[in-house]
């Protein structure tokens, strides 16, 4: 009978232990990549010319 | 004038290279592609323009994903600005050639071109491109160990490889942040705080992790950026987990999830909703922690989500075990079994298949022995990360669905 408590015990943290164990590797990143442009226009309103790709899906310009 | 009027049709080099340049500006980059190449064909005897184009044909690629498109491009305006010693161009060619490398895994190859980028702006005494480059760098190594943390890795037992280069990142990353801190830009200090925090988070350095996103979210406040304050909100409760500190951890995955809502993001409000569930079996609160794993259940029934939808089955039959209700705990072993085959996960059906049977010896157990099972049993030695589930409470011998689930001990009392 004590087998069978010890084995609930073990099952019933496991599904944390998995969390966790995701939760290691996780991380909300910032955007990790900045590319540089060379403008072409005189009238470039970005005179830096950066723009910056979060997480390489959203685009927005510096 | 007639000859005049065909060289008009005609379009020049740079003329085809603004069109490109401005489609480009407005997110329609095919379009751009296909402008910037056909000034290529025109071509051109500017090469500053040439490399202008060259770079910006690249970065147009790279966000199409085209990532040897990219490289191909970045490539050409490298050894264009070498050939024509405009340093400046090839610094920015640098970091963008480093930038598809590193997105390609080539890793040593981009280290190479973040140095280059960073040879140059010292060189130059461009305190902004300097601050790139660290940047770039830290990104490099940043990406460099967490892409070897995920070809299977255990965690807290990382090769060394990894521990390497994400010391190197927070190195880089440190230098960075000198820069803009000197130079006052608030917005580049966020991002540098941020990707430092999950750099010292992934090392293993929690507290200096806490820090940095702590900084990380600070600026987030001040520019009002949501996005950014709900980032460093879990970021900080993930690093509460691994500190021990449970009730902090849930306080920041509240805040967390707060913020998803309003920024309507159902996805990370699913994902709160399950850390902080799980935070609270923790904290051996099963009630709440059963309250927010249905939270999660029902966002993931919502986005078709099964995956998570066998997480949360999984989870709650786990913390009505802990209450004894082991009624409702078969239903989720249930739940969990039927989703686990379906979406072919071995391991998930093995361990629901394990849960089903013990759960039907318990429920046959208490059934058969009346009071005193539970009672028996209650010095097991667990310690497995905190949690110590609570096996105190006896099932309840009214509720029906014992019935469905043991026949042949309800026979044998009858």
């Amino acid at each position: 009978k004590a087998s069978i408590y010890g084995v609930m015990h073990a099952i019933q943290v496991d599904s944390v232990q998995r969390w966790m164990e995701d939760l290691r590797h996780m991380t909300e990143v910032e955007c990790m990549c900045v590319l540089q442009s060379k403008p072409i226009g005189v009238d470039e309103d970005a005179a830096q010319g950066e723009f910056i790709v979060t997480g390489s899906v959203h685009i927005t310009r510096d | 004038c007639v000859q005049r009027s065909s060289g008009r049709m005609e379009a020049s080099c740079l003329e085809l290279a603004l069109e490109g340049e401005r489609l480009c500006k407005l997110g329609d980059y095919h379009a751009g592609v296909s402008f910037f190449e056909a000034a290529i064909q025109v071509g051109t005897e500017d090469l500053q323009v040439l490399s202008a184009i060259y770079s910006q044909v690249g970065n147009a690629y790279f966000h199409l994903r085209d990532y040897a498109k990219a490289l191909e491009f970045h490539r050409h305006d490298l050894t264009l600005t070498r050939t024509i010693g405009d340093l400046l161009g090839e610094a920015k060619a640098s970091g963008n050639l480093g930038n598809t490398l590193k997105v390609l895994g080539r890793f040593d190859e981009a280290v190479v071109c973040c140095q280059r980028h960073l040879d140059i702006t010292r060189d130059i005494r461009d305190k902004v491109g300097q601050a790139r480059a660290l940047y770039n760098f830290g990104n490099v190594y940043h990406a460099k160990g967490k892409s070897i943390c995920w070809s299977g890795a255990e965690p807290g037992d990382f090769p060394e490889e990894v521990t390497t280069a994400l010391r190197k990142a927070a190195e880089y990353y440190e230098a960075n942040l000198a820069i803009v801190k000197e130079l006052g830009d608030r917005a580049a200090q966020g991002r540098t705080y941020g990707n430092l925090g999950n750099t010292h988070y992934l090392l293993g350095n929690f507290r200096e992790a806490v820090s940095s996103h702590e900084q990380r979210l600070l600026i987030a406040k001040e520019f009002g950026d949501r996005a950014a304050e709900r980032r460093a909100y879990c970021n900080l409760g993930n690093a509460y987990i691994f500190l021990g500190e449970f009730k902090l951890a849930a306080e920041h995955y509240k805040k967390t999830l707060q913020l998803a809502r309003q920024l309507k993001d159902r996805a990370v409000e699913a994902q709160a909703c399950y850390s902080l569930g799980n935070t609270y079996t923790l904290l051996q609160d099963y009630e709440r922690a059963i309250d927010y794993h249905l939270k999660h259940l029902i966002i993931a029934q919502d986005l078709n989500d099964r995956v998570g939808e066998g997480r949360a089955c999984w989870s709650l039959g786990n913390a009505h075990t802990a209450l004894g209700n082991h009624d409702q705990a078969m239903h989720f072993a249930e739940k969990h079994l039927e989703i686990s085959k379906e979406t072919g996960d071995r391991s998930g059906e093995l361990t629901a298949r394990m849960n089903v049977s013990d759960l039907q010896m318990v429920l046959g157990l208490s059934y058969s022995t009346n009071n005193s099972v539970v009672s028996e049993n209650k010095e097991i030695d667990y310690n497995l990360h905190g949690a110590r589930p609570r096996m105190s409470r006896r099932h309840s011998m009214e509720n029906l669905e014992l019935m469905k689930l043991t026949p042949d001990k309800i026979n044998g009392q009858k």
